[in-house]
C-alpha cells in the first residue's frame, strides 16, 4: 500500500469501516512509514476526542424541558385553527359518546397542566356537537316582537326566542318568536309575520341570518372559529365552577361589527353588525354548549342583549312543529314579478324607488304601489297607514352595515297629521333586478 | 432524513405536539454540541438549544422540505447563537461603563473542539455533528443526509483535517500567550 492510499483510508480505519485484507495492508504500511503513522496517531486521537466529547454532551436531556416549553406556549392563533380544522376533519363521524367521554375528561386535566387555549376547547366542542339528532334551544334577545330575526336594540325589553332542529335527512327546523315564526319543513321555508303576512322560501331562503345558525351548534363554533382567523378576533379560556359543582370551560370572543359604517345606521341593530362579547360556556367533561350570553359594547355600558336559557340535546320533537296552520285572510308577501314595462322600474335609482312608492301611496294607487310593495293584494291595514301621505323630503341614499339594498332617508305626513322621518330599506336583488321595498315602513 | 422524521413533523403540524419529542432526543446532542462550540458555556448552549427547538416547532410551518429538518434546526441554532452573543456583548458593553476593570473570562469550559465543528463549512459540519454528537453511525448520517457512504467517509475525511489545522493553531496561540511576559 502507498502514501496516498494510507492516507485516503484513514478515516474509514477508525472508523472501522476497512475489512480484514485493506486493514492488514495499512498496518503494514503503518509499521513502515513515519509520516503515515504519524498523520494516522493525530487521526486517531481526534476521532477519540470527538467520540469521547460526543457521548459526553449527548448525554444531556433537553426533552422535558424543551417539551413543557412547547406545551406551556400558546400556539399562534392561524396555526392552532388550520390544527383544529384537520382535526375536525379526521374525527367528525366517528366520535362514539364513551370515547367522547374519556377524551373530555383527559383532556379537561390536561388544561389546567398545559393551559389548553380557547380554541382548542372549541374544537373540542366542535366534535362534541356534531353528531346530534336534534336540538331545542330557548333564549331571551332584546328585539321588537313583529320585526326581523336580525333586529336587535339596546332599548328593547327582552323578547323569548324558541328553536328546534331535527336533523333528519333533510333536516327541518322552526324558530319563533312572539310576532314572527318561520319552518322549514325539509322541502321549503314559510315565514309567518302574525296576524296575517306570510312569505314562500326556499331551504336556504335567509329569513333568519343569525339565530338559525345557533340550532347547528357545531357550525356556528366553527364559524366562531373561522371569524378569529379571518378577522384577528381574541378568544380567551377560563375556568369556573357550575351551579351544579361541574367544571366549565368558558370561551369569550371580542367580535368587532362587521360590514361598511361609514353610515352608521344599521350599528348595533345585529349581533353581527354590533362590537360584542359572546361568552360561550361548555360543560368540561362533555364540551356540549349550556350557554352563551352576548353583550354588545356601546360607548358608556355593555348591554346583554341576547342569552339562552335552555338548550336541550337530543330531545324528542313533534314533526306537527315544522308545519304552520296560516289564518284564512293571509296576505303573501312575494318576489317581485317582471312587468310588461320593467325597464322602466330597472332604470330608477333608488331615490327614484322611494319617491314613486311614497307618490303612489299618495295618490291611493295600490296597483302601483305593489309594483314596489310585492304582495298578493294591499290589505286594509296598510291601505289605512299609508293612503293620502304627504311626501315631506326624501333624501340621498347611503349603504350600511351587511345589508345588501340601500337606505332611502324620508320624511312623510299621513293623513291623521302625523309625521314620520325615517330610511326606507330598499333592494334590487331580485329576479326582476328593480329596486322593492324591503322594510323601513 | 428517514420517514420517522417525516412522519413526526407531520404529526406536530396535525396538532400532536408529543410527536416533536422524537426530533428533540434524535437531534439534542447535535443541536447541544454545536451551540456549546459557539457559544463556548454549557449552560448558555443548554439555553439555548431549548430555544433552538421551541422556535423550530413554532416554525415548523415554514419548514419547506421536511427532508433538510437538521440542516433547517441548524440554521436556527446559528441565529439563536446570534442572538445570545449579540446579548452578551450588549450586557458586557453596559457593564463596561461602570467597571474600569476587564470583566473576567467567563468560560469555565473552553470547548476548543466544539468551537472548531461549529466552525467547520457545510456540509462537513453537519456530518461531523450527526456522526459523534448524535450518536449515529456513518450508515446512518449517509441516510440522514441522502448522501453514498463514500461521501460520509469523504467528508469526515475533509473535516478531520481541518479540525486538526484549527486546533493546532489553537494549541499555537495558547503556547504563544503562555510565554508572554
Amino acid at each position: 500500500m502507498n502514501c496516498e492510499t494510507c492516507k485516503e483510508l484513514m478515516i474509514d480505519y477508525v472508523e472501522g469501516l476497512v475489512d480484514d485484507s485493506a486493514r492488514c495492508d495499512m498496518e503494514s504500511h503503518l509499521k513502515e512509514c513515519p509520516s503515515c503513522s504519524a498523520d494516522m496517531r493525530e487521526h486517531a486521537q481526534l476521532h477519540a476526542r470527538l467520540t469521547a466529547n460526543g457521548r459526553h454532551l449527548a448525554g444531556i436531556s433537553l426533552e422535558t424541558s424543551i417539551m413543557t416549553r412547547i406545551q406551556r406556549t400558546p400556539l399562534p392563533k392561524s396555526r392552532r385553527i388550520a390544527m383544529l380544522r384537520k382535526h375536525k376533519k379526521a374525527v367528525v363521524g366517528i366520535a362514539a359518546a364513551a370515547a367522547t367521554l374519556a377524551v373530555a375528561v383527559l383532556a379537561w386535566m390536561s388544561f389546567n397542566s398545559a393551559e389548553a387555549s380557547a380554541a382548542e376547547v372549541l374544537g373540542q366542542a366542535i366534535r362534541a356537537a356534531s353528531n346530534l339528532r336534534s336540538v331545542h334551544i330557548k333564549a331571551n334577545m332584546r328585539t321588537a316582537p313583529r320585526d326581523n330575526f336580525e333586529l336587535i336594540g339596546l332599548q328593547y325589553d327582552f323578547v323569548p326566542h324558541e328553536m328546534w332542529k331535527q336533523f333528519s335527512d333533510p333536516p327541518q327546523w322552526r324558530i319563533e318568536k312572539t310576532g314572527r315564526v318561520v319552518i322549514m319543513d325539509g322541502q321549503s321555508s314559510l315565514l309567518f309575520i302574525k296576524p296575517n303576512y306570510a312569505v314562500k322560501g326556499g331551504v336556504n331562503t335567509g329569513f333568519v341570518e343569525w339565530l338559525k345558525p345557533l340550532l347547528d351548534v357545531d357550525q356556528v363554533l366553527d364559524s366562531e372559529l373561522q371569524s378569529a382567523e379571518k378577522q384577528g378576533w381574541e378568544l380567551t379560556l377560563s375556568h369556573e365552577m357550575g351551579p351544579d359543582a361541574a367544571p366549565k370551560l368558558i370561551v369569550t370572543i371580542e367580535a368587532k361589527a362587521q360590514g361598511d359604517f361609514t353610515h352608521d345606521w344599521l350599528k348595533n341593530k345585529g349581533i353581527s353588525e354590533s362590537d360584542n362579547r359572546r361568552v360561550y360556556r361548555f360543560d368540561a367533561l362533555t364540551k356540549l354548549l349550556e350557554d352563551l350570553k352576548v353583550y354588545v359594547h356601546t360607548d358608556k355600558q355593555d348591554v346583554l342583549v341576547f342569552e339562552l336559557t335552555q338548550i336541550d340535546y337530543n330531545p324528542p320533537i313533534d314533526p306537527t312543529l315544522f308545519a304552520l296552520e296560516l289564518p284564512k285572510n293571509v296576505t303573501w308577501l312575494e318576489e317581485p314579478k317582471i312587468l310588461p314595462d320593467s325597464d322602466k322600474y330597472q332604470q330608477m335609482s333608488p331615490e327614484e324607488t322611494a319617491r314613486a312608492f311614497f307618490q303612489a301611496c299618495a295618490k291611493e294607487d295600490w296597483d302601483e304601489v305593489l309594483k314596489f310593495w310585492p304582495m298578493s293584494a294591499v290589505d286594509d291595514q296598510i291601505k289605512r297607514y299609508l293612503g293620502g301621505l304627504e311626501i315631506i323630503s326624501i333624501g340621498t341614499s347611503f349603504k350600511s352595515g351587511l345589508y345588501p339594498g340601500w337606505f332611502v332617508p324620508y320624511e312623510i305626513k299621513f293623513k291623521n297629521g302625523e309625521t314620520k322621518k325615517f330610511n326606507l330599506a330598499v333592494r334590487n336583488d331580485n329576479p326582476a333586478k328593480r329596486y322593492v321595498v324591503d322594510g323601513g315602513i | 432524513m428517514d420517514s420517522g422524521d417525516r412522519e413526526h413533523i407531520r404529526q406536530c403540524l396535525d396538532g400532536q405536539p408529543e410527536a416533536f419529542r422524537h426530533l428533540v432526543n434524535r437531534y439534542q446532542g447535535a443541536v447541544f454540541s454545536f451551540l456549546a462550540g459557539r457559544l463556548g458555556n454549557c449552560d448558555q448552549a443548554e439555553d439555548a438549544a431549548q430555544e433552538t427547538f421551541v422556535r423550530g416547532y413554532f416554525s415548523l410551518k415554514n419548514l419547506k422540505n421536511p427532508d433538510s429538518f437538521f440542516s433547517w434546526l441548524l440554521a436556527i441554532a446559528d441565529r439563536v447563537a446570534k442572538d445570545e452573543l449579540r446579548g452578551q456583548r450588549r450586557r458586557r458593553e453596559l457593564i463596561k461603563k461602570w467597571q474600569q476593570e476587564q470583566p473576567k473570562p467567563e468560560l469555565s469550559n473552553n470547548y476548543s473542539l466544539e468551537k472548531a465543528v461549529a466552525a467547520l463549512p457545510e456540509p462537513y459540519r453537519q456530518v461531523v455533528l450527526l456522526r459523534y454528537y448524535g450518536q449515529m453511525s456513518c450508515s446512518q448520517v449517509a441516510e440522514q443526509l441522502q448522501m453514498s457512504l463514500g461521501t460520509v467517509t469523504k467528508y469526515l475525511s475533509r473535516a478531520y483535517a481541518i479540525l486538526r489545522d484549527r486546533l493546532r493553531q489553537d494549541q499555537g496561540k495558547q503556547e504563544g500567550s503562555r510565554v508572554k511576559p
